[in-house]
């Protein structure tokens, strides 16, 4: 994660968060507020319901009173309830239902003292029906009133009822009147739009909004309830039992309030994210160009280029900081020239070293023709001039070798001629030019007859020349024998490698000296120059090549070069096949 | 398909009419009398230009010739005309026909109208017309064929012998209405021409003016619709005559020494009518056991308690009760598949006694009847009436009272859909077997034909209207059905 995502990270969490636990505080503390405040509201609601209900029970109580009053007047009445007159026994019947609706009342039964119906006004032919204990339930009810379902011919309906008595001839009559409990009955009670009326009853329940709701007094959390109990008359077991009076009042108005409040902190948080965002985008910036700046400058400091400029008027740390890198930068420059000046005063001397290494090597098979000659002229003169016309190949090639490499040299730095080289020629050329020795026996095993590299048969000759004479240096006493071994290795589809092992029979080599044995100017010969193997590994990289060493203490070493064989076109020269055109 | 084949028959008879046996001596209409008189106006109060006419239920057009209450009775009996006419003795008089005569047996009848017979529009009435007005109402159940002999005269072949001319033809089913595109009441031949308020008119606030044919002769009368109205203002806003059976207005008519009250005879039997108790019947029917009737204790009490009016217990016999003279209908009743209630009640909600909405008798009997099979009751005589009504006394299923419009009513009674229907049916008929016909049709799960009437149909209170009239103001006659005629 880069410094500037986790600075926009961490400002965002710094300004967002408080901004977070600021909105939710509000918005809790605001539905506290608001829901103690519907609760106080559903309780007053109770309240005032319960006054209302006692209200409308003195309201019915009054009016039976009146009625009562009324029917003790009425001779038609009397004669009909105490007399049984046939005549006036449709008055009596319609006595209740007249008297209802002068009264207001949405029920009325006038009763014997048996509980026998004798006018009905909600229902006028259920005359003589008997309905006992009634008036004593409404009259033991707690306030003297009570709900009971009315029965008319269409169905029953619900009421708010109380009694009343009357006395004619000396017989009581019972009056139950009351005022219907319905939808509307509710409304009024519940006066406000948001708050809602339930009566829960044996038979139902009756809601002042319409909609089904449950019947249960238990707050689901999205309402606040309260309830009031009121007494109810069981038409069927005749007992007083308790109707309950839920006062609801609904959370929508809270519920749209929090998600308005929720919309405005969703806004505000999202605003403030951004600006948090942009702001900390705008200070990693800040805080981050320089750094960047210096990591680039930083990464195009090399060698060869050390001219950067870390230059800085900042007085803070980026600015310490870049004037340590310039400083640093300034020690890099003065130990980079003194570098170069050491290393080509060094490449003077490898070169110098080099020419006389190279030069020994063109003179000594030169030399050991005219030892052989002398030898010849002062044994056997007569055959020198055959040993002559014998040698004059070897004395030719070395001469030739020396033109070649005094040339190289006058370029001071040859561009290998790049060439398909005959492999085995040159081995056998090399090994041709290393005989003439005693007791040096030079052994060959060439397997890869035909085989092509491509490189400069003049640096393939001296790596081969190089392998060689090292392996002759390493024979004691010049006993031993040295063997030189080619074969053509295919290491993978398309690819081959001419390997060249160059072995004798020497002391061998330390491991120490094996780590060693390629650096420049190491040499375990007294007269060496240390640059002879040094050179070869050289020369087997620019030829795309690779060189180890085996080596036994006591037996022996073998110096193994692989050379990337050449393919005419499309592949690799296979064993044994010989390219056209290409000579010995 | 009754048009069809109507058609078809029509066409052969009227081919053979040439071919008719002779006629027999044609009868000789007695003359009117005067017997049927209700009130007779005088000179004075009796000379104004127009009698005013309370109708005191809906009226609708739709419904002519045959009246579904006592204010459509009232105004089509002026405004359309049957065949003849019969006194409230009982005495068959001219009407639209002239003549008649029998042939066949007594079988066919062959009537000739009358030559001044006309509509209302000036057309003269032909024996076509007669057929094609029968074609569209309920007349048609009685008739097997017509053939017409001439524009005037045509023969009816009836699938039953008659003595004499067969009484039905004076049934107000049987009266010539001709529904009339352009107009909103169907063309009469009555003494009265109907020229009421265009279609679009609301009928609760109808006036119909009906004209005699010739002006001045006799007044005109004004028939006030006022359904909505308490029929006590009609009374103080003038109104000349009145049918009614409430007591209030009765009561108030009493006391106003302008009026005068007369009743009518006893002319609607309110009965029970249940699916259960036909399905109880069909059940017992191979065991020959029948289920108990109300008796007549409970019968009055409900008339005395129950019912608001003028109402008594049924008594006597109704025109259901005698139907071994119907054999021929009853044979044809039962030629066809027995029709089964669709349901003995509601499969769900409660079981409904149902009326006809405004029918306030209807609505104490049915009342009562809810009170009687709802417990507890104290009055003994409600197992009685559970008896009579299989399923009435379950407490299981709430008993509840429906009143129902017209349309939905008989729907509901064609279906047999509602566990108990209260009814008013004509207490006398001119021809019980037509009337046994038209209540089959009316309510095919009563399997008239394979149940009696009188085991299906359950008869509570007869109960009867009264005229009130302004004293000497109109000359009122009573028709056999108890109708009431201004002459």
């Amino acid at each position: 994660m880069t410094l500037r995502t986790r600075l926009r990270l961490a400002f965002l969490a710094i300004v967002v968060l408080p901004v977070i636990g600021f909105a939710l505080g509000v918005r809790r503390a605001m539905s506290d507020r608001l829901t103690a405040q519907y609760q106080q509201r559903v309780d007053a609601l109770v309240a005032v319901i319960e006054d209302d209900l006692a209200f409308e029970s003195d309201a019915i109580r009054r009016k039976l009173a009146t009625l009562a009053i009324s029917a003790t007047e009425d001779n038609r009445l009397r004669l009909a309830a105490v007399s049984g007159l046939a005549s006036e026994r449709a008055y009596l019947l319609d006595y209740a239902g007249d008297a209802m609706r002068l009264a207001g009342l949405s029920m009325l039964q006038i009763q014997n003292a048996r509980g026998r119906i004798i006018s009905s006004g909600h229902f006028r032919n259920e005359y003589d029906r008997v309905e006992r204990g009634t008036s004593a339930l409404i009259a033991g009810a707690t306030g003297g009133a009570a709900l009971l379902e009315a029965r008319t011919p269409e169905g029953p309906f619900l009421a708010l009822a109380a009694v009343d008595s009357f006395t004619l001839g000396g017989r009581r009559f019972h009056i139950i009147g009351g005022q219907s409990v319905e939808r509307s009955f509710l409304t009024r009670l519940a006066r406000e739009g948001d708050l809602t009326v339930s009566l829960v009853y044996p038979g139902g329940t009756l809601n002042s909004g319409g909609d089904e709701l449950p019947a249960t007094a238990v707050s689901a959390g999205d309402e606040v309830i309260a309830e009031l109990q009121v007494p109810f008359i069981d038409g069927q077991r005749r007992e007083l039992i308790e109707a309950r009076v839920i006062v609801r009042h609904g959370l929508g108005e809270l519920q749209a309030l929090r998600s308005e409040v929720d919309s405005w902190f969703l806004v505000a948080v999202t605003i403030t994210a951004i600006a948090a965002f942009l702001l900390a985008t705008w200070l990693a910036s800040r805080i981050s160009r320089p750094l960047a700046d210096l990591a680039r400058k930083t990464s195009r400091i090399n060698l060869d280029r050390l001219d950067i400029d870390f230059r800085s008027a900042r007085k803070d740390e980026v600015g310490s900081l870049s004037r340590l890198l310039g400083a640093m930068t300034e020690r890099l420059r003065a130990g980079t020239a003194q570098l170069k000046e050491a290393e080509r005063r060094a490449t003077i001397g490898e070169l110098a070293r080099q020419v006389n290494h190279d030069i020994k090597n063109g003179l000594m098979p030169i030399r050991n023709v005219f030892r052989h000659l002398g030898e010849v002229a002062r044994d056997d003169p007569d055959q020198l001039p055959a040993v002559l016309g014998e040698r004059q190949g070897t004395i030719d090639s070395g001469i030739t070798y020396l033109e070649e490499l005094a040339s190289n040299y006058a370029r001071l730095y040859p561009r290998l001629e790049r060439q398909p080289c005959d492999v085995e020629a040159i081995v056998r050329q090399v090994v041709a030019n290393a005989g003439g020795l005693e007791h040096l026996v030079i052994q060959t095993d060439l397997n890869a007859e035909g085989a092509l590299i491509v490189g400069d048969p003049v640096a393939l000759r001296r790596i081969i020349e190089n392998l060689v004479d090292n392996a002759i240096d390493s024979l004691a006493a010049g006993r031993g024998s040295v063997a030189v071994a080619t074969e053509l290795a295919k290491d993978g589809p398309g690819e081959a490698t001419v390997r060249i092992r160059v072995s004798d029979t020497g002391s061998g080599i330390s491991e120490e000296q094996v780590s060693r044995i390629f650096d420049h100017f190491y040499t375990t010969k007294e007269d060496g120059t240390g640059l002879g193997l040094s050179i070869v590994r050289r020369l087997v990289l620019d030829l795309n090549g690779s060189i180890r060493v085996e080596s036994a203490q006591g037996e022996g070493s073998s110096f193994v070069v692989e050379l990337p064989a050449h393919s005419s076109g499309s592949g690799t020269s296979e064993p044994g096949a010989k390219e056209e055109g290409q000579g010995q | 398909m009754r048009t069809g084949s109507f058609a078809v028959t029509f066409t052969l008879l009227l081919a053979a009419a040439g071919c008719k046996s002779q006629p027999q001596p044609r009868a000789t209409p007695p003359p009117p009398v005067a017997e049927c008189a209700l009130l007779t106006a005088d000179s004075v109060a009796g000379s104004s230009e127009a009698v005013h006419v309370a109708l005191l239920d809906e009226v609708s057009p739709a419904s002519a010739p045959l009246g579904r209450n006592d204010s459509e009775r009232l105004l089509f009996r002026h405004a359309y005309e049957a065949l003849i006419d019969v006194d409230c003795r009982g005495r068959v008089r001219p009407a639209l026909a002239e003549s008649w005569d029998s042939e066949a047996n007594g079988r066919g009848w062959r009537f000739t109208i009358r030559e001044d017979a006309r509509f209302w529009d000036g057309r003269r009435l032909t024996a076509v017309d007669v057929v094609r007005g029968w074609e569209s109402g309920p007349g048609w159940v009685a008739v097997d064929s017509i053939t017409i002999d001439s524009d005037r005269t045509f023969t009816v072949h009836l699938g039953r012998a008659h003595d004499t001319v067969p009484i039905l033809f004076a049934d107000p089913s049987h009266a010539v209405a001709l529904s009339q595109a352009q107009s909103t009441w169907p063309l009469g031949t009555g003494p009265y021409r109907i020229e009421g308020p265009a279609p679009s008119t609301d009928f609760s606030h109808l006036v119909v003016n009906a004209y005699p044919p010739e002006r001045g002769s006799q007044p005109r009368v004004v028939f006030r619709l006022a359904t909505l109205t308490d029929a006590r203002d009609l009374i103080d806003g003038g109104i000349d005559v009145m049918v009614t059976a409430a007591p209030d207005v009765l009561d108030y008519a009493s006391k106003r020494s302008e009026l005068e009250s007369l009743p009518l005879p006893w002319d609607r039997t309110y009965v029970l009518l249940s699916p259960t108790r036909v399905r109880e019947l069909r059940a017992r029917q191979d065991d020959g056991l029948e289920l108990p009737s109300v008796s007549g204790d409970l019968r009055d009490a409900l008339a005395s308690d129950a019912v608001r009016g003028d109402a008594r217990g049924h008594q006597g016999s109704g025109w259901w009760d005698g139907d071994s003279a119907c054999e021929v209908e009853l044979e044809r009743l039962r030629a066809l598949p027995p029709a089964v209630a669709t349901a003995a009640y509601r499969v769900e909600g409660p079981r409904r006694v149902v009326y006809i909405e405004g029918d306030e008798v209807a609505r104490g009997l049915a009342e009562r009847v809810v009170a009687l099979a709802t417990r507890p009751v104290s009055v003994e005589r409600s197992p009685e009436l559970n008896d009579a009504v299989p399923g009435l006394g379950e407490a299981d299923v709430p008993l509840l009272v429906s009143a129902l419009d017209r349309d939905r009513f008989d729907s509901a009674l064609q279906r047999g859909s509602e566990f108990l229907f209260v009814v008013a049916l004509a207490t006398q008929s001119l021809d019980p077997c037509h009337h046994t016909m038209l209540l089959a049709e009316r309510a095919p799960w009563l399997n008239i034909g394979w149940l009696s009437p009188v085991s299906t149909i359950i008869p509570l209170v007869d109960t009867r209207q009264h005229v009130i009239a302004r004293s000497g103001a109109v000359s009122l006659t009573l028709a056999v059905d108890g109708t009431v005629l201004i002459p």
